[in-house]
């Protein structure tokens, strides 16, 4: 979760898996856009000698649809390479790195963006370091400086970053890979009969001290919207631009023994994609994961049976008891879920939240809507749109934000009844949640670009 | 789906050391005919029913060729060489393949 390892091909394939798409308008900068997209996951911090790295074989995309199409209408590309010092070493660095041109840093990454839209190719930067990643007290004394030289300033008052940060993605996976048992709610589950847990618990952070790759760019909102327009209010039709990023590798792979290198060859073909969270982890089912990676949001059509009637909505009158009656008549009734249609393939009308549309027309696509518009919070909620504050998910997504338990509400319910006046929400439908918020973190976010928290290092992480 | 093919396809200049892509281009030159050099003959020259001579085909391609007999009984073949895929029917160079791999 949210998108981590969560198709069986794209699970045997770190470096192209994307993990968390963030988009959303910068609090401390609001005339531009911070889009984030992180791949790499559930890094181990001392999982050294060969530390984490993006993968020099992938082509990694962030896309924006500014039309509603489902397709896209502008793309940020960024495509890595490295290069070693020393061949006849084993270490990644021979002595503490304290900048990034330090001589004891054996093993460099650097990246190039590129911007397209409709068919015009322009270079933003190339070359640009990436830092290394967080090793421990001796290696990378200060890792904060070390990574604040690698955020980019570009032309425009655009910068950009690529490389590790703290997982910011709270989730309690334990809980609910185990068969749903939310451990806030555990003594309602029905435990398959195993009597398990007899009281309820808090949550506890799979991902509290591991870390991952992130691509981060923030760049003016005219350089996203439709023609460079600046949305003049919320109801403006081209304040909402979709986001997703994509992953890409080359179709032909053959392991050169005579050079001990792996040859590529071919066009590149998509492998991995990422728009709204949990979306391809949670609702696809199995046997279309792997496909569903290689699409483009206006095929989208194609999976909208899995939105509509979501299997997850199905299990939790049965894992819980009694808890969701008006959930399981919902399901029984077989009424598609227009609520998760609207939130996830096109966008939510203007009619059904006072003061807010993210609604990009009839195209099915899961895309990540972010109305640029709706200014941010100066008191953010965690809970996004669910607890009213319009500058969170489902409008973009924040790196604080809890889409796990706002989708978990949503799946429950709790969002039915914007479309449906007459259905009246389970009670449970608007509390459940894995017990997690910001604070299960141990590197908390930034206040400024790339947001998300310094990575933890392989030596504290590991005692700790 | 052109937005999902990436439309930069340069390679990056080097910077000091030892890169992975540097290698790659190392190998390219040896690689196209270390790896497909078979395969091209065969390939590129039977559809049009012209010969190729060696010198042509290291002149044309400093990038690996890596060819897959995708079936070998009607002789549908793809070739992969830089960011190209062509798809091209040769009934008795699959049958080639397909002896030579028996």
């Amino acid at each position: 979760m949210s998108s981590h390892r969560e198709a069986p091909g794209i699970s045997k394939d770190p470096v192209a898996d994307s993990t968390d798409v963030y988009a959303f308008v910068s609090p401390d900068r609001p005339d531009y856009v911070t889009l984030i997209a992180n791949y790499v996951p559930l890094q181990g911090p001392a999982g050294g000698p060969n530390f984490y790295e993006f993968g020099d074989d992938v082509v990694y995309q962030i896309h924006i649809d500014n039309n509603g199409d489902g397709t896209a209408d502008v793309i940020y590309q960024f495509r890595f390479d490295y290069n070693v010092a020393d061949l006849d070493t084993f270490l990644y660095n021979t002595g503490p790195i304290e900048s990034l041109d330090s001589k004891n840093w054996n093993r460099r990454e650097t990246y190039s963006v590129v911007r397209e839209s409709h068919g015009k190719s322009e270079v933003l930067a190339k070359a640009l370091l990436c830092p290394p990643c967080n090793i421990g007290p001796l290696s990378t004394p200060d890792y904060p400086a070390l990574a604040s030289a690698a955020v980019h300033d570009l032309a425009g008052g655009r910068k950009v970053f690529a490389g590790q940060r703290a997982e910011g993605f709270y989730v309690d996976l334990g809980s609910i890979f185990d068969l749903g048992d939310l451990r806030p709610f555990a003594s309602a589950h029905n435990h398959f009969g195993l009597s398990k847990f007899p009281t309820n618990g808090p949550g506890v952070n799979a991902t509290k001290n591991l870390n991952v790759h992130s691509i981060a760019i923030q760049v003016p909102i005219t350089d996203l919207t439709d023609g460079g327009h600046k949305p003049t209010g919320v109801t403006d039709p081209k304040a909402t631009i979709g986001v997703w990023t994509t992953a890409s590798r080359q179709r032909a792979r053959v392991y050169d023994t005579d050079h001990e290198i792996y040859v590529n060859s071919g066009p590149f073909v998509q492998v991995s994609r990422l728009g709204n969270p949990l979306v391809n982890e949670v609702l696809i089912p199995m046997g279309k994961k792997d496909f569903w990676n290689t699409q483009v949001p206006a095929h989208d059509k194609q999976f909208a049976s899995y939105i509509a009637h979501p299997g997850f909505a199905e299990l939790l009158p049965v894992l819980y008891p009694g808890v969701f009656p008006h959930l399981a008549t919902l399901n029984a009734s077989g009424t598609p879920r227009a609520d998760l249609e609207a939130i996830l393939l096109t966008g939510i009308p203007a009619t059904i939240i006072p003061g807010f549309q993210n609604y990009t027309g009839a195209t099915e696509a899961d895309m990540l809507r972010l109305n640029l518009a709706i200014k941010p919070s100066k008191k953010p909620s965690i809970y996004g749109i669910l607890g009213g504050d319009l500058a969170g998910f489902p409008n973009g997504r924040r790196v604080s934000d809890d889409v796990v338990a706002i989708e978990l509400r949503a799946l429950a319910g709790a969002t039915y009844a914007l479309i449906d006046k007459t259905y009246k929400p389970d009670a449970a439908a608007s509390a459940v949640t894995d017990g997690l918020t910001p604070a299960d973190l141990s590197s908390p976010y930034l206040h400024a670009f790339p947001y998300l928290g310094v990575p933890h290092s392989g030596y504290t992480a590991s005692s700790s | 789906m052109p937005d999902q093919e990436p439309a930069e396809t340069r390679r990056e200049a080097e910077g000091p050391g030892t890169s992975r892509r540097g290698m790659l281009r190392g190998a390219a030159g040896i690689g196209a005919a270390g790896l497909a050099a078979g395969v091209l003959a065969g390939a590129v020259a039977a559809p049009a029913g012209a010969a190729v001579k060696d010198d042509d085909r290291s002149a044309a391609h400093r990038e690996p060729l890596i060819a897959y007999v995708h079936d070998a009984n009607t002789g549908v073949i793809d070739l992969y060489t830089g960011e190209e895929h062509i798809r091209f029917t040769d009934r008795r160079l699959a049958a080639r393949f397909a002896q030579a791999a028996s």
